[in-house]
């Protein structure tokens, strides 16, 4: 239905969507996930031209959008959206909200844009609010009424754009529900969200954008379940990190550990992970001392929020080994902590660095 | 770290506070080597304000005891607090030393041992 080719979208200097190329068939949901600011809602925006692309093209039903001499209101008229902040005519009641593009724009009687309006306010739940205005709904039922007015319209697809990012909690629900049937009832449709449960269950592909291009998309299976890219990965779980570096013997061990202090204390971590985490750093790092100087160390805590995992990986440089079964060491004591604090371990040799990785017990 | 001494009853009392980490470990074996050379033999160590210890701390401990056995010394450690002592517990240094619940426990032991 949709075909977009290496899309293009600046804003001044800055570079929002950089290189963009994907398509929406026909039945499809497909789900837009990724950190704020990444170009999610200006890929929507761009697909109807709310804003105009840069570079690249846009294809929606086999017509060129960006051709001069497409109709591009005909061609909007296919496609629906529904914005976070509802954006409903506050002067006009319900009713007048779902048949005013209707009847100036497709020339529907008002009888019949009326009947019609009545039925999708049913479908909405909302069929007692007919008259009411906007400002007397709630934000929940205001997008419920959005919804419908797109449906008024009849589109093609529908594209929403964070449709829950401007609720109260307690509303998400009631408009997560109304887009679950127009998925069960085949709509077309492309979801800016950040919902992941929602994602994962009314989508048939996840598109994980990052940094203006499409990282990684697949099935939902594999973007929540089995992501294939690691900052997917660090996304869809939450994880949270901290790297340094260690390059030499002389690092300063107590403002590594104020840092880390200030990661446990933003990931509002128990004192005692804390402290366990601090005592399996300083023994971790003197395990590699003796190697500190020819080699070099980079250290990543990550704390992964959906499973509430806190994970230590070193990478270092040097001879392929386990760092812990090769370096010289006086005794085990060492050795006897780490296996203390640690739930597991497990090296692997990841191109040119030794990599240890250690999950903290709970 | 904090370590400080005082000599009672002929028995050298050091009070160790702080952290025994690999930052400070040097320096308190230092400090510990030079009392050993001093001759103080009967060491009891009040570890009462030590709040973490690494491996590089039990080090500087296990140390300090082998010079003390090497001239018929003796060591006790008091007051070990509840993270320390889970340390002490894991590697063994509960075999190790003799570990009392306050510095009169400690001297006590001192003396039913002389």
């Amino acid at each position: 239905m949709i075909t977009v080719k290496h899309l293009r979208k600046q804003f001044g200097d800055l570079a929002v969507l950089k290189d963009i190329t994907t398509e929406i068939r026909k039945g499809e949901v497909v789900s837009i996930i990724g950190p704020s600011g990444t170009g999610k809602s200006t890929l929507l925006r761009c697909l109807n031209l709310l804003e105009m692309p840069d570079g690249g093209s846009i294809e929606v039903g086999g017509a060129d959008v960006l051709d001069r001499k497409t109709n591009v209101p005909k061609v909007r008229q296919r496609m629906g959206m529904v914005f976070q902040s509802f954006n409903l005519f506050n002067h006009l009641s319900v009713l007048e909200n779902l048949t005013l593009a209707p009847r100036k724009l497709k020339g529907v009687r008002r009888a019949e844009a009326e009947a019609k309006a009545l039925e999708l306010l049913r479908l909405v739940g909302l069929a007692e609010k007919v008259h009411s205005y906007p400002d007397e709904l709630s934000g929940g039922q205001k997008q419920r009424v959005a919804i419908a007015r797109c449906l008024a319209m009849e589109p093609e697809i529908i594209l929403f754009d964070e449709p829950t990012s401007a609720l109260d909690p307690t509303m998400v629900h009631e408009v997560l529900s109304v887009i679950r049937r127009l998925a069960r009832n085949g709509m077309t449709m492309a979801i800016v969200t950040h919902e992941m449960d929602f994602a994962r269950d009314v989508s048939n592909r996840v598109v994980y954008m990052d940094e203006g291009v499409i990282y990684e998309e697949g099935p939902p299976e594999q973007i929540f379940d089995h992501p294939q890219r690691e900052r997917t990965r660090a996304f869809v779980n939450r994880i949270h990190s901290y790297t340094c570096r260690i390059a030499s013997r002389d690092y300063d061990l107590y403002d590594m550990n104020a840092s880390i202090e200030a990661f446990c204390e933003k990931q509002i971590l128990p004192r005692k992970t804390r402290d366990n985490l601090l005592s399996l750093v300083e023994e971790l790092l003197q395990i590699y001392h003796p190697l500190l100087g020819s080699i070099v160390l980079d250290m990543t805590i990550s704390h992964i929020e959906k499973s509430d995992v806190l994970e230590v990986i070193m990478e270092s440089t040097g001879e392929p080994g386990n760092p812990l079964e090769s370096a010289q060491r006086e005794d085990d004591l060492g050795l006897t902590i780490i296996n203390s604090l640690i739930q597991d371990q497990k090296y692997s040799r990841d191109g040119d660095k030794n990599r240890l990785e250690f999950h903290l017990k709970r | 770290m904090i370590f400080t001494t005082r000599v009672e009853d002929g028995r050298c009392i050091v009070s160790l506070g702080g952290r025994l980490d690999t930052v400070t470990s040097p320096a308190c074996e230092e400090k510990f080597r030079d009392l050993v050379s001093e001759g103080h033999l009967a060491v009891v160590v009040d570890l009462a304000t030590l709040d973490y210890i690494s491996s590089t701390g039990l080090r500087v401990l296990l140390q300090m005891a082998r010079q003390l056995e090497a001239k018929n010394g003796k060591v006790c450690l008091a007051n070990v607090q509840h993270n320390v002592m889970s340390v002490f517990e894991l590697t063994n240094f509960t075999r190790i030393f003799v570990i009392k619940n306050s510095v009169d426990e400690a001297m006590e032991s001192m003396r039913e041992k002389e």
